[in-house]
C-alpha cells in the first residue's frame, strides 16, 4: 500500500441528497474522470467558522481523500492510497 | 452503577473506515517519521508483539509488513464526537475520559431497560450503527471495577461484573490490569510477594504505607475494588479541570536551548488557547521533557499570579527551560497548565495587563474566524506541521481533570 501527500484542486461532480447530504459521484484527476464507485467513510472538521467536509472514496482499486471548504464550496484532493 | 465504554483500536478502526483495503492487516497509527510513537496498533498488529508506545522502527522490526498510517486527528476528533453524542443520546451524565473512552452513570436509566446487559447490548449497537466502530463496555458499581471490566473482553466485549462477584474476580486478577497501577508498582508489589488484586486487598496496610506512602492505602483499597479516587465526587468524575497539557515528540533530538524554546512558543499558544476557551488560569505551570533514552523529566513553577496568555506561559516556560540542565539529546517537550482557577475570580486591574489581553483577544479572534495558528508568532510556524498530532488522551470536550 503506497500513499501519496497531495493538495490538489479537482472538479468534482456532486450528488444532492436530501435531507441535506452532499456525495461525490466522480472527479477529474490528471485529466481523467474518475468514477466514485463508494463513499467509505466522510468526516467534518472545524476550521475557524468554515468547515470542511473530508470524503474518503474509492473507484474501486485506489482510495482518495477528497475536501470541499464550506466557504468557497471548492474540492481538493487531499490524498490517494493506491494498493502495491 | 457505572458503564465504561472503550473504543476497539480506536484510531486504527476509524483508518480502516476510511479505506476498507486495509481492515484486517496488521497496521499501526503513529506520528510522521520512524521516531514516532504508536499511539494505537490493530488487533492483527497485535499478534505480533507490537504496542501502542512503541517506535515505528520497533513495530517494523516485529512485524516487517506493518502498514504505517500516519494519524489524522481531524478523523478521530470527528468519530469521537459522534460516538460521545451516541453515549449522550442515553444519558447527560457521560464524562469522556478520553478521545477513546468514557464513563456513564446509568443508575438512573437501567429502569428503561430490562437487564443492565440489555442497556450494554443496546449502547453497543447503537455505537457500531452510528459509527461503523465496535467497542467495548464494561458495566459494575465504581468506576474502577467498570474500567477493569471493559478490558475484559475486548474487542467487541460486554462484561458486567455482580457485586457478588467482585471478590472471586479479583483474587486472581493480576494487580497490573487495574487501572492506575503501573509497571513501576507492579514491579514493587511483586517483589513484596504481591501479584493478585486479592493478594493486595489482604496485604496489611501498613506495610504498604510503609512502602509507598500515601498511595499505600490507595492500593490497599484497589485491591478490594474500592474506588477511593472518587469518593465524595460525581462517580462520572467530571469534577473541576485539574490540568491543561500539550507535549509533542520532536521530529529530531535536540539539544540547543533556542530550539527547545521554538517547540515551547508553539505549546504555549495551544495550552493557553484551550485555558482561554475554557475561561481559566494556571497558577502552576510544569515543563516536562524526555531524554532520548526516554527517561522523563519535569520541572514545575507556583506562579504569584494565575496566567492563561500565551506570551505569559510561553516566558515561564523558558525560564524553566533556563532554569534547567540539559544531560541529553531531548525528544519530547510539553508545558503543562494545573491548579486551575476560574478567570472571572482572577480579572486583573493592571492597565498594562489589559492591554495584553485584549491584544490576546484579538489574536483569538482571527484564529477563531480563520482556524488555528492563522495568526502566529513566525518562530512557530514551521514546527506546525510536526505538532499536528492527536494525543490518545486528547478529549472531544473539555479539558482534563483529575482523573
Amino acid at each position: 500500500m503506497s500513499s501519496d501527500k497531495l493538495l490538489e484542486p479537482v472538479t468534482v461532480g456532486v450528488i444532492f441528497e436530501p435531507p441535506a447530504r452532499v456525495r461525490p459521484a466522480w472527479f477529474i484527476w490528471n485529466g481523467r474522470r474518475i468514477k466514485v464507485l463508494r463513499t467509505n467513510h466522510a468526516w467534518s472538521q472545524r476550521e475557524g467558522l468554515a468547515t470542511l467536509y473530508h470524503f474518503s472514496v474509492t473507484d474501486g482499486s485506489d482510495t482518495f481523500h477528497l475536501v470541499m471548504h464550506s466557504d468557497t464550496q471548492s474540492w481538493h484532493l487531499e490524498g490517494v492510497q493506491l494498493p502495491t | 452503577m457505572i458503564m465504561h465504554m472503550d473504543m476497539d483500536a480506536f484510531f486504527a478502526s476509524v483508518e480502516e473506515l476510511a479505506n476498507p483495503a486495509i481492515r484486517g492487516k496488521p497496521l499501526v497509527v503513529a506520528g510522521p517519521g520512524e521516531r514516532s510513537i504508536i499511539t494505537t496498533a490493530s488487533y492483527p498488529a497485535r499478534k505480533y508483539g507490537i504496542r501502542t508506545g512503541m517506535t515505528v522502527r520497533q513495530a517494523k522490526m516485529l512485524c516487517r509488513n506493518v502498514l504505517i498510517i500516519r494519524s489524522d486527528y481531524r478523523k478521530y476528533s470527528d468519530a469521537s464526537q459522534r460516538v460521545m453524542s451516541v453515549l449522550e443520546s442515553f444519558t447527560p451524565d457521560v464524562y469522556a475520559a478520553s478521545v477513546d473512552e468514557a464513563f456513564l452513570d446509568i443508575k438512573g436509566i437501567t429502569g428503561f431497560f430490562e437487564t443492565p446487559q440489555c442497556l450494554g447490548m443496546e449502547v453497543k449497537k447503537r455505537v457500531k450503527s452510528q459509527t461503523g466502530l465496535t467497542c467495548s463496555i464494561g458495566i459494575a458499581e465504581n468506576r474502577l471495577l467498570a474500567k477493569l471490566a471493559s478490558g475484559m473482553n475486548k474487542p467487541d466485549g460486554l462484561t458486567i461484573l455482580e457485586p457478588e462477584n467482585v471478590r472471586t474476580i479479583l483474587e486472581n486478577t493480576p494487580v497490573e490490569r487495574m487501572c492506575g497501577i503501573g509497571p513501576v508498582t507492579t514491579r514493587a508489589l511483586n517483589a513484596m510477594g504481591v501479584r493478585t488484586c486479592g493478594q493486595l486487598g489482604r496485604y496489611p496496610v501498613d506495610l504498604l504505607r510503609k512502602r509507598f506512602g500515601s498511595l499505600g492505602i490507595k492500593l490497599s483499597c484497589m485491591g478490594r475494588g474500592e474506588d477511593v479516587r472518587f469518593q465524595g465526587g460525581d462517580q462520572t468524575g467530571s469534577s473541576p479541570a485539574m490540568s491543561i497539557s500539550h507535549s509533542v515528540t520532536l521530529s529530531d533530538d535536540i539539544t540547543d536551548r533556542s530550539s527547545m524554546g521554538k517547540v515551547l512558543q508553539t505549546l504555549a499558544e495551544m495550552v493557553g488557547r484551550r485555558a482561554r476557551r475554557h475561561n481559566c488560569r494556571g497558577n502552576a505551570l510544569t515543563l516536562t521533557w524526555r531524554y532520548d533514552d526516554f527517561s522523563t523529566r519535569t520541572r514545575r513553577a507556583t506562579l504569584p499570579s494565575p496566567i492563561c496568555l500565551t506570551d505569559e506561559i510561553y516566558r515561564v516556560s523558558t525560564k524553566l527551560l533556563r532554569e534547567i540542565e540539559i544531560q541529553r539529546p531531548v525528544r519530547l517537550l510539553g508545558i503543562s497548565l494545573s491548579d486551575l482557577s476560574s478567570e472571572e475570580h482572577t480579572a486583573s486591574l493592571l492597565p498594562d495587563e489589559i492591554r495584553r489581553e485584549k491584544v490576546q483577544k484579538s489574536l483569538d479572534g482571527i484564529n477563531d474566524r480563520f482556524g488555528e495558528f492563522t495568526l502566529a508568532y513566525g518562530d512557530t510556524i514551521r514546527d506546525l506541521r510536526t505538532l499536528k498530532v492527536i494525543s490518545p488522551s486528547w478529549r472531544s470536550k473539555g479539558i482534563k481533570n483529575s482523573y
